[in-house]
């Protein structure tokens, strides 16, 4: 019940921001210069056209019309007709959106493995060899911008040595799973560094915690502490982390996404940009904006599952 | 406190800082050649004696293009920093010394533009004002000065109600007197450490963008402009974007290393 | 009665930036079955370091470099990891100082209890011991404190749900750090009351290692007072009260505070413990020493029996004439 309410509040606080978020968005629309219909329709146009457009996209309207309008299509989630899809928005949002989530889930698979891996060997090794070695890998991971490693990684496994697709989505999952697996790599790289060393962190403090001595002197196993204790507290410690960086990923897909030519939201964020397709951009930005808070609260409230000290207030 | 000896990494990041500081600064020093002449009688060529990263389509020297970029990325890491930083500093200094609606006016924007992905603002904001060097630099800005801001309010907050404060207020002060030279010394460190790997986060982004075709455009060279041109070529000419990536890389650990060597001698302060 | 642990000439060393601290010192002594010794002294003289020492557990820049631990004439010291994990709990248990931070944060109460019960017993089996063992140390919701996480119990609660743990496996012998240090002053008593009736019931024997001599003098058989790393006096509980030898330990006895003393004037020991990184040359303790003389300086006093079953690490074997 107490989890119920919490849940309750938290979606009530979201009205507000989302209401912002609305007023942002339109306003930065309406901030652009010159005519969105005549930008929209490119240098041949008809005055007769240019109206029809003006009185289709509502822009006749006074602004605070044109923002009810607006607000209504937001609630509604009835976004209208791309201009230059010609198709709902809602509808291209949800075809692209089966990419980006795709990606977006093997690149977290791909993270957790990395990361986890990584930073438990470097925090629990007593060599200091090694995890400076791994320290080491983690900052240059951190700078290779994610772009250049998926153009590289795209020529030497997809082109010279023809292993993997060099981009696009296939037509069938198992495709579509390949498809996945360097972008996949070249996203995880920059999220993998940081939590191998958020890790290591954690387990170096967590390694001298009473908790785990007094587990030793109960006579447990080796591998029992480890599981149990060490390591049920190191995720606890990073989950925030890794699924605030998970929300980054699927809502900054559009590098990766532009790099391996997947059709995904983030390629059809930069279509409706160089094609100046407000609707689309407006639309999907606030589409966007209520992924990223709906995924924020689903994340305080599995925090909460995994973390019993946090009640839900 | 003893004093600590400059560590090994912390060095060598130097070293390697300063020698790109010196592309920024000087180009000529370090190559003869232009980084716009075309010589269409080298196109695409591999890496050599006369051009040692290679050429592109138009025949540039990919090594004249690197050096002469440096000046771009680097100020784009450093100044997108710089506005953030100072913006984001007083920000979240003004709102946790004033505490109650200025706070609260602060946590509220936060709030929103957390709803937001850096990229995608920054991306959205580069759409809204159209794509080139200066608008690029308003949205890395407008986007970044909130991780700054979120830093500087939490240390002031556990700073505010310190003796000192009490005293300078008791002794008359002004506010902004205390503020900029009692609270700020003492909660400028975090912020400071975060600087210097923004920077790199800020050429990060920087690059990305002109990847993308929305930052730098075209004859100006920039690395990330550099990598993304070398893509319609990569079967042919892989050297034009490997090169820009790895110098792109490489200022990045330096940065990082100078950040962590700096870190570690104030923390031994 | 048998000896239980036999520790002789330990000498543990910690690492700190390749600097040896000692500490631990060539500390022996023995503690016979059933019985209740007393390891005091002030913080860092290398009490929970011989503690820690004896279950294997020293954090990770501490070693044991020289001398044997006896478990039941078999040398913890030499084991082997396997080995050490069949002692720890079954054999030795070990309680800490810290209730806040000594129970894990994220499992519940009752898998901390049962992970320690044989591997044979079934589930339901484990569930009910778990019961037990909790009511035993006087939780009365048992049932319902299973299934609690630990931040939601008292300090105090926490102590209690540590020492069932502790018990879970029946250990012979119970190392007990600073169980009460943490705790309120009205709690504490609690604790100790406890402790002593479960080592009564369950026929342990159990070392107990505190800063507080009123605790020890209630609870203890023999006591051995450690300094620098040191035993600087070790008797029976009475011979110590009543007849201090060594000036340090007449030092703690003057420095506490008691009803029957009431009015007098408390002394305290004057200055710090030393560096135990560049130890001071004879007596560790001659610095602080009302009575010290030229020899104090110079050599180091050996572990001597003043009377039977009474030692003391002093040049004057009780009184010294008169002060310096």
């Amino acid at each position: 019940m107490k989890e119920f309410n919490y849940i309750i509040k938290r979606i009530l606080q979201m009205i507000p921001a989302l209401l912002v978020i609305t007023v942002i968005i339109f306003a930065g629309m309406r901030l652009i210069p010159g005519d969105p219909a005549i930008t929209m329709l490119g240098t041949h146009y008809s005055d007769a056209a240019a109206e029809g457009l003006r009185h289709k996209l509502g822009l006749d309207q006074p602004l605070f019309f044109q923002y009810l309008l607006f607000l209504k299509q937001v609630l509604t989630f009835d976004f209208g007709n791309s201009i230059t899809m010609n198709a709902p928005v809602w509808d291209l949002f949800k075809q692209k959106a089966v990419v980006t989530l795709t990606l977006t889930l093997v690149t977290a698979i791909f993270t957790i493995i990395i990361s986890f891996i990584f930073g438990y060997a470097a925090g629990m090794s007593r060599h200091p060899l090694i995890s400076k070695t791994i320290d080491s890998i983690a900052l240059v991971m951190l700078s290779i911008p994610e772009f250049w490693i998926g153009i590289q990684l795209m020529l030497i496994f997809g082109l010279n040595l023809k292993l993997l697709p060099v981009g696009g989505w296939g037509s069938t999952w198992p495709e579509h799973i390949r498809s996945m697996i360097l972008p996949a790599i070249s996203g995880a790289m920059g999220t993998s560094a940081l939590m191998i060393r958020n890790i290591e962190e954690e387990i170096t403090k967590i390694k001298k915690q009473d908790y785990v001595d007094f587990a030793y002197s109960k006579g447990l196993k080796k591998g029992v502490v480890r599981n149990r204790y060490i390591l049920k507290n190191v995720m606890v410690s990073t989950v925030t982390l890794l699924s605030m960086r998970v929300i980054g990923m699927f809502a900054g897909s559009v590098v990766i996404e532009t790099v391996f030519a997947l059709p995904g939201l983030g390629s059809l964020l930069m279509q409706g940009i160089m094609a100046r397709d407000y609707t689309l951009v407006q639309s999907l930005v606030y589409i966007f904006a209520v992924i990223v808070l709906v995924m924020n609260l689903l994340t305080d409230i599995s925090y909460s599952f995994l973390n019993p000290r946090i009640r839900l207030e | 406190m003893k004093k600590k000896k400059i560590s090994i990494s912390f060095l060598a990041g130097g070293v390697v800082l300063l020698i790109i500081l010196g592309m920024a600064v000087v180009p000529q020093a370090f190559t003869s050649q232009s980084p716009i002449s075309q010589d269409m009688s080298a196109l695409l060529q591999a890496p050599s004696s006369a051009h040692w990263f290679g050429t592109d389509e138009l025949g540039r020297d990919i090594f004249a293009r690197v050096v002469y970029g440096t000046r771009i990325d680097l100020a784009i890491g450093v100044f997108a920093m710089l506005v953030s930083a100072i913006t984001g500093t007083l920000l979240g200094l003004v709102a946790a010394y004033y505490g109650k609606t200025v706070d609260a006016c602060l946590m509220r924007v936060l709030d929103v533009m957390t709803a937001f992905p850096f990229i995608i603002l920054v991306i959205a904001i580069v759409a809204i004002m159209g794509s080139g060097i200066r608008n690029m630099f308003i949205a890395i800005w407008l986007v970044g000065w909130k991780d700054y801001a979120k830093l500087v309010r939490s240390e002031v907050l556990s700073e505010k109600n310190i003796e000192y404060v009490a005293a300078a207020k008791t002794l008359g002060y002004s506010n902004l007197r205390i503020m900029l030279r009692h609270i700020l010394p003492n909660v400028i460190d975090g912020a400071f450490v975060y600087a210097i790997s923004d920077i790199m986060m800020c050429m990060l982004v920087g690059a990305s963008l002109s990847f993308l075709g929305l930052g730098v455009s075209a004859p100006t060279p920039e690395w990330g402009a550099i990598i993304s041109g070398g893509r319609t070529f990569i079967t042919r000419a892989w050297w034009i974007s490997v090169f820009p990536g790895i110098v792109l890389a490489v200022t990045g650990v330096a940065i990082s290393l100078v950040g962590k060597g700096t870190a570690d001698m104030m923390k031994g302060r | 009665m048998d000896e239980i642990l036999k520790v002789s000439n330990l000498k543990t060393v910690f690492y700190d930036n390749s600097r040896e601290v000692h500490a631990v010192n060539d500390v022996s002594f023995s503690i016979r079955e059933g019985e209740t010794f007393g390891l005091i002294g002030e913080s860092g003289c290398g009490k929970s370091a011989t503690c820690r020492s004896i279950i294997g557990l020293l954090k990770e820049n501490g070693k044991i470099t020289e001398g044997e631990i006896l478990y039941k004439g078999k040398n913890l010291v030499k084991m082997s990891r396997k080995e050490l994990e069949k002692i720890r709990g079954h054999e030795i248990g070990m309680i800490f100082q810290e209730p806040m931070t000594t129970l894990n944060p994220v499992v519940k109460i009752e898998t901390q209890i049962t992970e320690c019960l044989p591997k044979t017993m079934s589930r339901a089996d484990k569930k009910k011991r778990a019961e037990e063992l909790l009511k035993m140390v006087g939780i009365a919701d048992a049932g319902q404190r299973l299934s609690a996480y630990s931040y939601e119990l008292s300090g105090g609660m926490r102590q209690r749900v540590m020492i069932a743990i502790a018990l879970a496996a029946g250990p012979r012998l119970l190392l007990a750090d600073e169980p009460t240090t943490a705790l309120d002053v009205t709690i504490q008593d609690q604790i100790l009351k406890l402790l002593m009736d479960l080592k009564q019931e369950l026929k342990m024997s159990m070392i107990l290692v505190t800063h507080d001599l009123g605790v020890a003098s209630q609870t203890c058989d023999r006591i051995a007072v450690m300094y620098a790393g040191k035993i600087v006096e070790m008797s029976d509980v009475h011979a110590l009260f009543l007849n201090p030898c060594h000036p340090y330990t007449r030092g703690l006895l003057e420095s506490i505070p008691t009803i029957s003393k009431k009015g007098s004037r408390l002394i305290p020991i004057e200055g710090m413990p030393p560096n135990l990184k560049k130890l001071p040359e004879g007596c560790a303790f001659a610095p602080r020493c009302r009575f010290c003389r030229s020899i104090c300086l110079q050599q180091e006093p050996q572990l001597q029996e003043v009377e039977t079953g009474h030692f003391s690490r002093c040049h004057f074997r009780g009184e010294p004439e008169g002060e310096k």
